[in-house]
């Protein structure tokens, strides 16, 4: 025969079981240091390309579909190891999947609105996807990169071309290598 | 005097009660989780939700993982409004 629980040991139960499911935010800083490591390479070097002269410099963002391939492989491995799904997740995932295509959208036709306008644009919507990730997993520094990536935005947008290839990898640096370093140190918390 | 409200018998288990508490904070977990973070045995464990389930109060998927098979428990509407009466009967014993 089950020992009959006490009112206060239900209590403890439900406690301990919800402290129990709270996630490790950590989890997500490789992804923050994989995409901010490429967009800094990929900016840097289409500004230096483009100070040497060389002819087809945006080249260097070559780099993106490769980060994308990475990221969908340990994304993919993650998943496959992952024994629970959260609500963050499911945040999570709706979140940089609209990121994803009002990226792709703004890249595409990027020739509409000409690079000197897209820029700025891609720019804020890093502060976007920064900000509101720091909102759900309740991480400050992803907050704060998300504001520095938008005030960047708008420097960018009176800024020459060249120029706003130096402020977004100084908007990438703030918003997602920097954040990302400090959530990735916390993986195992 | 307060109205003492009867705890529903199916909640008022620890392992079940542990398992509805960690289902109602999550989108699904599979078994390898519930067990984990439970402590319990996976034989104890599986008789349990085998219960919660025949009551409605969770929804199980048996799937494979590769060639791994896999458990997945997700807390139906019924086991939420079952755990919020469990929560609100026991607030009438504990004055809160």
């Amino acid at each position: 025969m089950e020992k009959q629980l006490t009112q206060k040991e239900s209590l403890e139960i439900i406690h301990a079981m919800v402290q129990q499911s709270r996630q490790r935010v950590g989890e997500n800083g490789v992804f923050y240091l994989l995409w901010g490591y490429a967009v800094l390479i990929a900016a840097l070097a289409h500004y230096i390309l483009m100070q040497s002269g060389y002819e087809n410099p945006w080249m260097s963002w070559i780099l993106m579909p490769v980060a994308g391939i990475l990221s969908g492989i340990i994304g993919y491995r993650k998943g496959q190891s992952k024994t629970v799904r959260t609500h963050v997740d499911t945040a999570m995932a709706y979140l940089w999947g609209a990121f994803l295509v009002v990226l792709l959208t703004v890249l595409t036709f990027s020739g509409q609105i000409g690079f000197a306008g897209s820029y700025p644009v891609v720019i804020l919507l890093y502060g976007l996807g920064t900000f509101v990730s720091g909102g759900i997993l309740r991480f400050k520094p992803l907050i704060i990169g998300g504001i520095i990536c938008w005030i960047s935005g708008i420097v960018a947008m009176f800024s020459p071309f060249d120029m706003q290839l130096l402020i977004m990898a100084g908007a990438i640096f703030c918003g997602y290598i920097v954040p990302g370093h400090l959530l990735y140190a916390q993986r195992n918390d | 005097m307060t109205d003492f409200k009867e705890l529903d018998p199916l909640l008022h288990q620890s392992l079940r009660l542990a398992v509805m508490s960690l289902l109602a904070s999550v989108v699904s977990a599979e078994f390898v989780y519930l067990r984990e973070k439970t402590g319990s045995t996976a034989g104890n464990l599986s008789v349990q939700i085998d219960k919660l389930q025949s009551a409605g109060y969770i929804h199980v998927v048996k799937d494979f993982n590769g060639k791994k098979p896999r458990t997945s428990c997700a807390i139906t509407p019924a086991g939420k409004a079952a755990l919020d009466a469990y929560v609100t009967a026991l607030k009438t014993y504990i004055q809160l």
